[in-house]
């Protein structure tokens, strides 16, 4: 067990300490989607993966804790494929509220001037308030999105709270996590370097792909974002390995059925463009109610923006060059990559493993909130330990 | 980390921070991005303006010639009309819901939260 003073020394963590952190943070988030969501505002969540952030970023620092939520979120790029806006704004929020708030509060709490309770909360209103403010910079572009700025404070002051409260009540677990109790029992899980990413070669459309992103984001025509998106779709459907005529059809619709799953993951925001552009926007008016051709234009403009990085974002996916991360000595670089074939078991073990620790904390078998945690953890890590052995 | 507290003094000032932040928010929740102010010449509905966000300006083109309009969250003023007495750019700001600002020599009205709307609003400008 590590005394207070080494909980709030700023030692570097290890690899391994940093694999298994990514692989229980992912976990939590995947724990996280089990949850109902709120209607029309499924962008507000109780942040579990920060129950794990919090106290990583007060034992390793501000700098070290972002590297983690960096690296998580490429992690939940890489293996379950979240859409490229989530990517983006996750990627943002997390250095805001991580880096940014971490860097002034942990210093305060250190002092004792501060609490896990206000780390929390100022950690949840950065988080929270930089995803409004860049999704609406980035891809809605409308003022009057600004209109749930009250509720989400209270949103983070309540959030924040829970979690920062569970986090503080789990010490001796944390404590377990940081001092590598809970590492891998199995054999190493790092990636074979030949068989890692088989289009380690073609890097250069990696590249390309990110100018074609920059591109989309600046590019200000709605009637060149529509000609890509058709272009993107229709490319998406014809089948490039010329199969039989019924391996085509297979391809097709398959082909078909995930563009347009990608497409569909973006409704709430579309939902909330439609009704931001055409209902409330300015401009010169058509006649047609209270449309105006530029809230039209500009309705079209986002729209096919949102789609096209929704369609583009399981392109780049498996473009991304690992060979960064092989190169790499930091320990986030080497701790994607050894958590990178566990995450695989992760949609599989998450549920039953979340069910569990429900069950025991209901029945009052956990008789601790970090006794509740290790069963979660150890569960997710042996699951991934022994199916990636077989 | 069992010596770190669960609630330190910049707690409460934390939270006592976002507590006004709600209330500063809140009106933004409660109207929306519904505030809007619609702009006529000659009686016709030429253009409709979102009261939200940072100043922008707008030109219109009256019958005397080019009037700029600015608006944004905090209402709506005539920044330059070309007529001679300059009645509508001294009124200043108008914010409040169901207010006029009223050019009469380039037959321009504005109408602020869209109260009035084609067939609706007034029946017609004199001067």
């Amino acid at each position: 067990m590590a005394s207070p003073t080494d909980m709030i020394s700023s030692p570097k963590p290890s690899s391994t300490v940093v694999a298994t952190c990514l692989v229980l943070a992912c976990a939590l988030q995947l724990a996280e989607n089990l949850l109902p969501k709120i209607p029309l505002f499924p962008w507000l969540k109780l942040g579990l993966s920060h129950l794990l952030i919090l106290p990583f970023l007060l034992r390793y620092g501000a700098i070290p804790a972002t590297g983690l939520a960096i690296s998580r979120n490429l992690l939940t790029w890489m293996v379950a494929g979240t859409p490229l806006t989530s990517l983006m704004v996750g990627l943002i929020a997390g250095i805001v509220s991580v880096l940014g708030v971490g860097a002034i509060a942990r210093p305060l709490v250190m002092k004792g001037w501060m609490g896990w309770i206000g780390l929390g909360v100022a950690s949840a209103v950065a988080h929270n308030l930089t995803q409004l403010a860049v999704v609406e910079w980035i891809l809605v572009d409308h003022a009057g999105f600004y209109f749930q700025i009250a509720p989400l404070l209270i949103w983070s002051a309540v959030s924040g709270s829970i979690m920062a409260w569970l986090a503080s009540s789990a010490l001796p677990f944390w404590s377990a996590l940081f001092q590598g109790e809970l590492h891998w029992q199995g054999p190493s899980l790092t990636v074979d370097a030949e068989t890692a990413s088989p289009k380690e070669s073609a890097s250069w459309l990696f590249y390309g792909s990110l100018g074609v992103l920059m591109g989309l984001l600046l590019l200000p025509w709605w009637k060149a974002q529509a000609v890509f998106a058709i272009l993107v779709f229709t490319q998406g459907l014809i089948p490039w390995k010329k199969p039989g005529r019924e391996m085509a059809h297979r391809t097709f619709s398959r082909a078909w059925r995930s563009q347009w799953r990608a497409v569909k993951s973006t409704w709430p925001l579309l939902l909330f463009m439609a009704w931001l552009h055409l209902f409330h926007g300015e401009g010169h008016l058509l006649g047609i109610g209270s449309l105006t051709k530029e809230g039209v234009e500009a309705f079209a403009l986002h729209a096919f923006r949102l789609v096209n990085l929704a369609l583009l974002g399981p392109r780049i996916l498996p473009l991304f060059p690992r060979s960064w991360l092989r190169k790499s000595s930091s320990p986030f670089a080497q701790g994607i990559l050894a958590a990178l074939p566990a995450l695989a078991t992760l949609p599989t073990e998450v549920p039953g493993a979340a069910r569990e620790f429900w069950r025991g904390w209901k029945k009052g078998d956990a008789k601790s909130l970090s006794e509740g945690l290790r069963r979660f953890a150890e569960k997710i890590l042996a699951g991934a330990v022994s199916k990636n052995r077989t | 980390m069992d010596s770190l507290k669960r609630f330190g003094f910049v707690d409460a000032i934390l939270f006592v921070v976002l507590l006004i932040g709600v209330g500063i928010a809140w009106p933004l929740l409660v109207t929306g991005p519904g505030r809007v102010a619609i702009v006529y010449v000659d009686g016709r509905p030429e253009a409709k303006l979102q009261l939200v966000g940072q100043s922008r300006t707008l030109t219109i083109q009256g019958d005397l010639g080019v009037l700029v309009l600015e608006y944004g969250a905090e209402g709506v003023r005539m920044r330059g009309a070309p007529c001679p007495n300059q009645i509508c750019v001294h009124q200043g700001w108008v914010k409040r819901a169901g207010a006029r600002l009223i050019c009469l020599p380039s037959h321009v009205v504005i109408a602020l939260d869209g109260g009035a709307t084609q067939g609706q609003g007034m029946d017609g400008v004199t001067y």
